[in-house]
């Protein structure tokens, strides 16, 4: 009972870190790989599988984030188990959300540049290793001519990042200004003295990491509900595509090789 | 009417003293003649001049004016002082803008692309400093300007009459937009990396791959924080040269110094006190 108390965490929670490498590991060494095959020759029922278990992955990941940021938010928001390459990229911790329609886009541009049919689109979407060379015609020809629905439902996943985003940038201005006004009250109601300051500012810093959580959870949920819309509007051809092109960035920008040469530059 | 002085007051006052007041002495002089005799009879009676400065009132206003004039040597002595200062002051306050000005440039110094990073999560800052008061790395520059509203609302002296207010205002409403402005910028970068790093599906049609993708990418990061750090020194420059007196300026950039500090060493001992961030197995449903 004794030791149970003295050591809570040890039994009930662990590093982040940890987790995030774990929860690495199984993207890139067994669903990414699964998805991959499945898309060069599994059957439309298994390929949904596959999607649907990445996909499911991913917004579990978010699902963590959100449980940690109870815990200290701060160093989600600047998280020290990001790659060097990751870390320029994070916004609130994480992927900016337009970096997933940009990416869905994308294929659609490819499209609409190949319109005369002259570049293959296998190796366009087969990315260096032309890796779905093989695959079947529906997945070749997954980009060709979207539907009207698709986009349109594209375009309000867009409208709404629109809104949503400016917002979030806008909350966080504000908390820091909120945060600045109170501890400057300190300073001067402290008379400049550091230490009494110091001694003084935590009411300040937890009102403003408050905040910081909350809109960390909101700009987490607008990370998975876009994600989610985008697995809605497209079928199971283009969300898988989308899902391994998305996994493939997260996954490169973690390659030992590349960060080795980055590091050396 | 110029003579040479009695031989009585040559001997009470000291002869520098008596050169360098010798105008005003026979000035003096004559007022208190003017006033014990009138005009008339100064004018038609010289000798009573004479005869007067024998008299012992003579000596006491003799004294009076050294004493007078030992003060405003005094006075002028300590305004000199108070002058200095403020010359130093001023020194001070230029030779600090200048620090600040070299600190915030040196984004502008060809990096490689690793320091990229340090400048946007530097290792030093604990994470709760930097989601506390940067932004892009270093002070919010519109942080810096709230900062300067908070001591004028209660330790500032004189700064804050006038205008002063008014351009504060509109200063912090410009900043705040060329903020914004970065902060797109930015999201740019971040949203559009994935199509030109070189493990997107798609084939990029522009820029090589590999390590020279990704430097391309961080030159443009650089670009944004070089931009970032010229608006921190704008606006800290702008404050210290234009909305604030020179106390002002002063005390402003001593808060600047403390409070960073304070929060630094704040968000140090809550980094050790809260060790990494951890995650509840059982909320995850792993427990």
């Amino acid at each position: 009972m004794l030791k149970a108390l003295r050591f809570p965490r040890k039994k009930t929670s662990r590093p982040f870190k940890d987790y995030y490498s774990d929860w690495f590991k199984t993207l890139k060494n067994t669903l990414l790989p699964l998805l991959r095959s499945s898309i060069s020759d599994s059957s439309p029922t298994l390929l949904s599988t596959h999607v649907e278990m990445l996909h499911h992955h991913i917004q579990s990941y978010y699902h963590a984030l959100d449980l940690a940021s109870s815990h200290d938010i701060s160093q989600l928001l600047f998280p020290d188990w990001r790659s060097s390459l990751e870390k320029p990229f994070l916004w609130l911790g994480d992927f900016h959300p337009y970096l997933f329609t940009n990416l869905l886009r994308s294929f659609l541009g490819d499209t609409d540049e190949e319109a005369d049919g002259k570049t293959d689109v296998f190796i366009k979407v087969g990315g260096k290793n032309c890796e779905f060379f093989d695959k079947p015609w529906e997945i070749a020809m997954a980009w060709k001519a979207p539907s009207k629905i698709m986009m349109s439902r594209i375009d309000q996943i867009e409208c709404g990042l629109r809104l949503m985003v400016p917002a979030l940038v806008d909350r966080v201005r504000n908390a820091q200004a909120v945060f600045m006004k109170r501890v400057v009250q300190h300073w001067v109601w402290c008379k400049g003295k550091k230490e009494a300051a110091r001694a003084s500012i935590g009411d300040a810093v937890a009102a403003q990491m408050e905040e910081m959580v909350s809109v960390f959870l909101d700009a987490n949920r607008l990370r998975r509900s876009v994600l989610s819309e985008i697995i809605s509007a497209t079928n199971v051809y283009q969300a898988a595509l989308f899902l391994v092109g998305l996994s493939q960035f997260l996954v490169g920008l973690r390659d030992p090789d590349l960060l080795r040469e980055f590091e050396r530059a | 009417m110029k003579r040479a002085p009695p031989q009585l007051l040559l001997n009470s006052c000291s002869e520098s003293e008596y050169e360098r007041g010798e105008k005003n002495e026979g000035m003096a002089r004559k007022l208190v003649i003017q006033e014990e005799c009138g005009d008339d009879m100064a004018e038609k009676f010289p000798c009573l001049v004479l005869h007067k400065r024998e008299t012992p009132k003579r000596e006491l206003f003799c004294e009076r004016e050294i004493l007078w004039r030992q003060e405003q040597k005094n006075r002028a002595a300590r305004l000199e002082k108070q002058l200095k200062t403020r010359w130093e002051l001023e020194d001070l306050i230029e030779e600090q803008l200048n620090r600040f000005r070299a600190h915030y440039n040196r984004a502008m110094v060809p990096t490689r692309p690793k320091d990229v990073v340090q400048l946007l999560m530097p290792n030093w800052a604990p994470p709760q400093q930097l989601a506390s008061l940067t932004w892009l790395g270093d002070w919010r520059p519109s942080a810096m300007l709230d900062l300067v509203r908070g001591l004028s609302g209660s330790s500032l002296s004189d700064s804050m009459a006038g205008g002063n207010e008014d351009l504060l205002s509109q200063l912090r409403h410009d900043t705040r937009i060329e903020e914004a402005i970065l902060d797109e910028e930015m999201a740019e970068i971040q949203a559009t990396c994935i199509l030109h790093l070189p493990f997107t599906p798609i084939k990029n049609r522009s820029g090589g791959f590999g390590l020279g993708c990704i430097q391309s990418e961080f030159r443009k990061i650089e670009l944004v924080i070089t931009k970032a750090q010229n608006l921190r020194f704008k606006a800290l420059e702008l404050v210290v040269k234009k909305v604030l007196s020179q106390n002002d300026a002063a005390e402003f950039l001593v808060a600047f110094e403390g409070i960073q500090d304070v929060i630094h060493q704040f968000a140090s001992t809550q980094r050790l006190r809260m060790g990494p961030a951890t995650l509840s197995v059982k909320a995850l449903g792993h427990g």
